[in-house]
């Protein structure tokens, strides 16, 4: 039909640079609109299923019919709030994605600039080659290191209504801290490329510390938060501990969505003067064709 | 550090495999007519029945003792009717041989079908053109191995939680002493633990399929390599159970909301997971396994089109020119003279069930429909209790069922013709049984309450018929005249088919507006009330 099948090889280096412009991508702020609406939907949702009965579940167990028919308006609310949540998974979706992308095209562009160096290194003799062998140490923890995380998984576990919240804010701290591992790591590498590319003779690439926060402490404090809500539920009772919870979770995701749309910029701003270089550092060759990153 | 080092690290990525997925399913569309042809086999086990139901309904209003049967039935239950010699001396042997066929074309018919299936998602992802001829090819080439894994995996993943359903059934039959109540609640405790085993075994015989086709295995060597490769690959294989779960789970949430604000998408619901998800997913774990395997290398860093936009903007119209030319090929079909012997043969079946049908209801079975409380001239009181707005859905809805039913009716030509034959003959029998004058208070009630949506819906029904039964011919054809030119046939044949069922989705969208819109309104007009 209209995608043609995929190579099975690795791109060169210039279309790897050309990639960027599609994988480092801006996410526009105002999507942070879709979450929003499902955090205030399944609120909704969940105040009006309430007063319609719900209540029954923790006074007199678990009455059935109200949780396998509940009355049509709130099933209104119900089918509403899964649009507005596929809506907000298409944005965690799209921001782990970026992620992932961002980190497959690193890995490929440094294996890439790893091969075209090796070929290169081998005339200059020993002193090129120890910042190479560095490099490519360098190289293999950052492939070790990173695991990517399935955009299509996390977009669909923060789908779930209510639990999703939780998968939602814990998607966003593994992506911050994956980005900032990234950043780490890939900085080491960086700066043995350019110092084996000082030594074949050609100019380097505009090495800097670019480091991307991980939020940790963010997410600690979601948990601390959430445990003392939960403990609460001796004053507030079970269901308004979890009343408490998904208000304060989805509120702290909110924030966390807003940091991961904007955290990443500066690091692409960065990719693009780097890439940039070291695409004039090391033009595309014939010949030189990389493996599997 | 050497680049072979580099190689080691070689790992799965989920995403890429699932979103080259999507994209192959998207280049290969005939990729789905395995999963077609998985409908059509429960239509095949379906008619089974039907056929059983038909025959014993017809033995006995023959005899005179159907009133006596569904008296019998209506006052001590199936276990009554079992106990009376009368009925149960007829009854247990065509049960008995019902049962074996059932698991007979369950676990060769799935064989097939899944060869079929396993075996074009390996064609697809690494060929450029899957012609519908590769269906059959994969179908038949390893179908035996398929279907003897078929049966092992399926025993040794479900076997655990079915002993703990047994063991439960058992202890409930006397669950009036102490004794039984012990029984029940010690069967009760064992199956939890037995259902749990069966869900992690689950997991790791996920590969089975796919191994047959990757590696030319079977039986517990495929079982085996799905283990192990579930094993070694644990992350990625979670990753798929749990989507392939959530994504089920939601769509039965959908579902269930939305009928509670009358909104029937069931339907729907069941074509998406038929042939959108069902393939995609199931290419995706195909691909998984294919790529675990040591000598494959890891898939190279790709950027994949946008897929959203992909199915917003380019899938309906590659649908809609599917659905074009499916409607040409259903008319050169209908139209062509060679296949006259077929449509006479599918309208001559529809014509023996209304006539098996009306003999059965002025028999017994109208009389016994009225003692269960159905009130003649009186329809459907859900019609009249759905909100307006939600009779367009309720028709997109009876359309999507009738068209699923149809190709299914189409495809299970496969097996010889008969699965059409039948399944057509079943839907003139539930008409006969209407048409019945104690069911129908007047002819013309009857025709008010069929013939609007019916002068569309049921030549449609005979027309899959119809090509299911040419389907039956060629696939005849190839099994007691094997060569190059009934092979031929029999792929055009099926592709015909496949076009043909595809084409009459327009008619039953029509045939199912009608039924939700209009003929209630007309039925009113004749003297119905609901």
């Amino acid at each position: 039909m209209t995608s043609p099948q995929l190579p099975d090889e690795e791109p060169s280096l210039s279309i790897l640079v050309r990639m960027r412009t599609k994988t480092d991508i801006e996410i526009p702020i105002v999507r942070l609109l879709l979450p929003l609406a499902s955090y205030l939907l399944w609120a909704v949702f969940a105040v009006a299923w309430w007063s319609t009965g719900a209540s029954e579940i923790v006074g007199n167990g678990i009455s059935a019919s109200i949780l396998i028919s509940p009355p049509p308006f709130v099933a209104g609310l119900g089918v509403l709030g899964l649009a507005a949540s596929a809506a907000s998974s298409y944005v965690v979706f799209t921001l782990v994605n970026r992620g992932n992308e961002h980190s497959g095209r690193t890995r490929a562009l440094l294996l890439g600039a790893l091969s075209s160096l090796e070929a290169r290194a081998g005339p200059s003799g020993l002193q090129a080659l120890l910042p190479l062998n560095s490099a490519e140490e360098g190289f293999y923890n950052l492939a070790r290191a990173e695991r990517e995380k399935s955009a299509v998984l996390w977009a669909l576990l923060s789908l779930i209504p209510f639990v999703g919240w939780a998968f939602l804010a814990v998607a966003q701290w593994r992506l911050s801290r994956d980005l900032a591992q990234h950043s780490r790591l890939e900085g080491l590498v960086f700066e043995d490329v350019d110092r084996t590319l000082r030594m074949v003779g050609t100019e380097g690439i505009p090495v800097k510390y670019a480091p991307i926060r991980s939020h940790n402490v963010l997410g600690i404090t979601i948990v601390i938060v959430s445990v003392i809500e939960l403990l609460s539920s001796v004053v507030l009772g079970f269901v308004g501990s979890l009343v408490l919870i998904y208000l304060t979770v989805g509120a702290f995701s909110l924030f966390w969505i807003d940091l991961s749309i904007m955290d990443p910029m500066g690091h692409f701003h960065y990719h693009s003067q780097l890439e940039a270089a070291m695409l004039r550092a090391l033009p595309d060759a014939p010949g030189i064709s990389a493996g599997v990153a | 550090m050497s680049r072979e080092a580099l190689l080691g690290l070689k790992r799965i990525f989920f995403d890429r495999i699932f979103q080259r997925s999507f994209w192959t399913w998207r280049k290969h569309p005939a990729i789905i007519i395995p999963t077609m042809l998985g409908s059509a086999l429960q239509l095949i086990l379906q008619s089974v029945l039907t056929l059983a139901l038909m025959l014993l309904l017809t033995s006995w209003a023959l005899a005179g003792s159907l009133t006596g049967f569904l008296i019998e039935y209506n006052n001590s239950g199936l276990v009554g009717v079992f106990l009376d010699p009368a009925f149960s001396l007829t009854l247990l042997p065509v049960l008995a041989v019902a049962l074996v066929a059932l698991v007979l074309v369950a676990v060769l018919g799935g064989g097939y079908v899944y060869s079929a299936e396993y075996g074009m998602y390996v064609d697809a992802w690494n060929r450029d053109s899957v012609p519908v001829r590769s269906v059959l090819e994969n179908g038949s080439r390893r179908w035996k191995p398929m279907a003897w894994t078929l049966l092992l995996s399926n025993l040794i993943t479900w076997g655990p939680a079915v002993i703990g359903y047994l063991l439960i059934i058992a202890s409930a039959a006397s669950v009036n002493s102490t004794a039984g109540l012990v029984a029940v609640l010690a069967a009760s405790s064992v199956f939890q633990p037995l259902l749990f085993a069966s869900l992690i075994l689950a997991v790791f015989t996920v590969y089975s399929y796919p191994a047959v086709v990757v590696d030319r295995v079977s039986g517990l060597r495929a079982i085996r390599h799905s283990f192990r490769i579930a094993s070694h690959n644990l992350g990625i294989t979670l990753t798929y159970v749990i989507i392939r779960i959530i994504f089920q789970a939601l769509l039965l949430l959908v579902v269930l909301l939305a009928s509670v604000i009358g909104l029937p998408l069931t339907s729907l619901i069941t074509v998406v997971l038929s042939f959108v998800l069902t393939p995609i997913l199931h290419l995706t774990k195909t691909m998984i396994y294919y790529h675990a395997g040591p000598s494959v290398p890891e898939m190279p860093f790709q950027l994949s089109n946008p897929i959203w936009q992909d199915i917003f903007r380019r899938l309906p119209r590659a649908a809609w020119l599917k659905i074009k030319m499916g409607l040409s090929e259903g008319f050169r079909f209908v139209i062509g003279p060679s296949n006259l012997p077929f449509h006479i043969l599918s309208t001559l079946a529809f014509a023996i069930g209304i006539y098996m049908g009306y003999y059965v209801s002025i028999n017994g079975v109208a009389g016994y429909f009225i003692s269960l409380g159905y009130q003649p001239g009186h329809g459907n009181s859900l019609l009249a209790q759905l909100p307006l707005p939600a009779l367009p859905a309720l028709g997109i809805d009876i359309f999507l069922n009738n068209w699923l039913v149809s190709i299914a009716t189409g495809l299970s030509g496969l097996g010889f013709g008969a699965p059409s034959f039948i399944t057509i003959m079943f839907n003139g029998f539930i008409l006969g049984v209407l048409v019945a004058p104690q069911l129908s208070p007047s002819l013309t009630m009857f025709f008010a309450a069929i013939l609007p949506h019916g002068i569309i819906e049921i030549p449609s029904f005979v027309l899959s018929g119809s090509v299911g039964l040419k389907l039956g011919y060629a696939a005849l054809k190839v099994r007691f005249h094997r060569g190059p030119e009934n092979d031929e046939y029999l792929s055009k044949t099926l592709r015909l088919a496949v076009y043909v069922v595809v084409g009459l989705a327009p008619l039953f969208l029509v045939a199912g507006l009608i039924e939700a819109d209009i003929t209630p309104t007309i039925m009113k007009m004749f003297g119905w009330t609901f």
